[in-house]
């Protein structure tokens, strides 16, 4: 048995194929906005003549600190409430190196020639970007947690969390650059920005760099009844996630005068959790769990035969 | 997926590789508890003497022929003080760790200047007094303290740091110095002290952080 490729595709075919699904877009917009949010804030307040110049610093900390929430819980509510299958090819493909791309690691040519290495959806240069953004966003989350929280542990614990924070961010800035780079200025690598901004490349363009993928089918329109329910579960999830947040907080009993901490409270003030500090933490403990109960039926009933993209 | 069984053999490197560096991460937080920091590769700000500078508003350029500090608000006589009035009283040395909430620290700074309350006791506050209100010449930053925080022999107005006058960016030409508290009592730029009657809570007190500001004992930001 053969598995069908691009391979045979020849120089003068114009056709599109798809690469990245709704979802797979929205994921990564969600995570690249927020992300330039984090830098910027993040620089601005922490760069002192950048901060001489700028100023705000209650107001751009609590810039960052919303812009974080989003940045660890978005793309993921994204992926759940949207096309969980796409992505978990994506990231199923992320987490298979064959010894070709090892290859490939060892020399990488951004412009294949018949030497190269073969290539699947990813090369092993994207691979490893992915691996490195999936790492990050767990390093700032948790590091940034006890950068939040920081009178909650131990003051080494919290010197070590800000020299992670702090490098990282160095080390994001570079590989964001990079990614940057080959995205919109490398001539070899830039037709791919098309593919996460409008889904497809060219079938020529991806017989040359990813000759082993096999496309994805295009996607189907996006009806209005599938995009409300998408945004619900957007919603819904965020709810979660913001549970989940103050339920560690609760845990750490972080004070809630913090602007930022103040609104996840509102917004997790569901009857039966308001009023909790007069109650003890059990009550919000027993009323946070019966919540999260409560929005994980909802999400698994509204998930049922739901599929943004159209199947194979 | 199982959709798709991949067509070569391959290895599980990627879901690996993201643990082993969650993993190393975690270990390196841990490690904090133990070991000393071993300090940034490049730093998250401008760092001065081991310190990373913040500002609220621009840092003030202060011409020290015309500095006057101001000791007044509830006293039975309010007092001014010239720069070189300051320097010829009776200095004091302090040395002790400094903490910044955001976590990095700065082991043996010393300060020299004089003891607040040495300013504070001879404007003779009145019985209502119950604490200090201090402000700066950025015009934004504010800080508090209560008359018995303010009374500790080690509370200085600083404007010196390890053998030098104080930088601009380190507050010149003076700095509150309450040792044994977060780095953001520490306020630079101070040409106000005001005794009042209650404590009104400094800049970053107002944006949540604690108002009493002991290492450790603080509540949370």
């Amino acid at each position: 048995m053969s598995t069908p490729t691009l391979a045979t595709v020849t120089a003068s075919d114009r056709r599109w194929v798809l690469r990245f699904t709704r979802t797979e877009r929205v994921a990564h917009w969600l995570q690249a906005l927020t992300f330039l949010s984090l830098m910027l804030t993040g620089l601005a307040i922490s760069l002192a003549p950048v901060e001489a110049l700028i100023g705000h610093r209650s107001l751009l900390r609590e810039a960052h600190l919303a812009s974080a929430l989003f940045f660890v819980f978005g793309p993921t509510l994204v992926a759940l409430a949207g096309n969980r299958r796409a992505v978990a090819a994506d990231a199923e493909d992320v987490d298979r190196w064959t010894d070709d791309d090892l290859h490939w690691l060892a020399r990488p040519q951004l412009e294949p020639g018949p030497s190269t290495p073969p290539t699947g959806k990813f090369n092993a240069g994207q691979k490893l970007n992915a691996i490195f953004v999936a790492y990050s966003t767990f390093a700032f989350g948790l590091t940034g947690l006890i950068l939040w929280q920081n009178r909650r542990f131990p003051t080494g614990v919290v010197s070590q969390a800000n020299v992670i924070h702090t490098d990282l961010a160095y080390i994001a800035l570079a590989v964001f650059l990079g990614h940057v780079y080959l995205a919109a200025v490398h001539r070899a690598t830039r037709p791919a920005l098309h593919g996460m901004v409008f889904g497809t490349v060219r079938r020529e363009w991806a017989a040359r760099h990813h000759v082993l993928w096999q496309g994805a089918p295009f996607e189907s329109r996006l009806t209005a009844a599938a995009a409300v329910r998408a945004a619900f579960l957007f919603l819904v999830g965020s709810e979660v996630a913001l549970l989940l947040v103050r339920a560690l907080f609760e845990a750490l009993g972080a004070n809630p005068t913090d602007a930022v901490t103040g609104f996840v409270y509102a917004l997790t003030a569901l009857p039966a959790t308001i009023g909790h500090h007069a109650t003890g933490v059990g009550a919000f403990d027993l009323a946070a769990l019966f919540w999260a109960g409560l929005i994980g039926a909802l999400w698994i009933g509204l998930r049922r035969g739901q599929d943004v993209v159209a199947r194979p | 997926m199982s959709d798709h069984p991949a067509p070569f053999p391959s290895h599980r490197i990627g879901r690996a590789a993201f643990l082993g560096l969650a993993a190393l991460t975690t270990g390196a937080l841990l490690a904090g508890r133990k070991l000393p920091s071993a300090g940034s590769l490049l730093g998250g700000g401008s760092n001065v003497d081991g310190f990373t500078i913040y500002t609220i508003a621009n840092i003030p350029e202060v011409d020290p022929a015309s500095f006057q500090l101001h000791v007044g608000g509830l006293v039975d006589e309010p007092r001014t003080y010239s720069y070189h009035d300051l320097l010829a009283m009776p200095a004091v040395h302090e040395t002790r760790y400094f903490q910044c909430v955001t976590g990095w620290s700065v082991p043996h700074p010393r300060w020299t200047g004089v003891r607040l309350w040495d300013l504070v006791a001879a404007s003779r506050p009145i019985s209502d007094a119950r604490a200090l209100h201090v402000r700066c010449l950025d015009q934004a930053y504010t800080e508090s303290l209560t008359l018995d925080q303010a009374r500790q022999a080690d509370v200085l107005l600083a404007y010196g740091l390890n053998g030098h006058p104080l930088s601009r960016d380190q507050g010149f030409p003076l700095r509150l110095v309450v040792p044994g508290m977060y780095g953001y009592k520490f306020a630079k730029w101070v040409n106000h002290v005001e005794v009042v009657d209650r404590v009104m809570p400094g800049y970053w007190e107002q944006n949540g952080y604690d108002v009493n500001a002991y290492i450790g004992h603080s509540n949370g930001v």
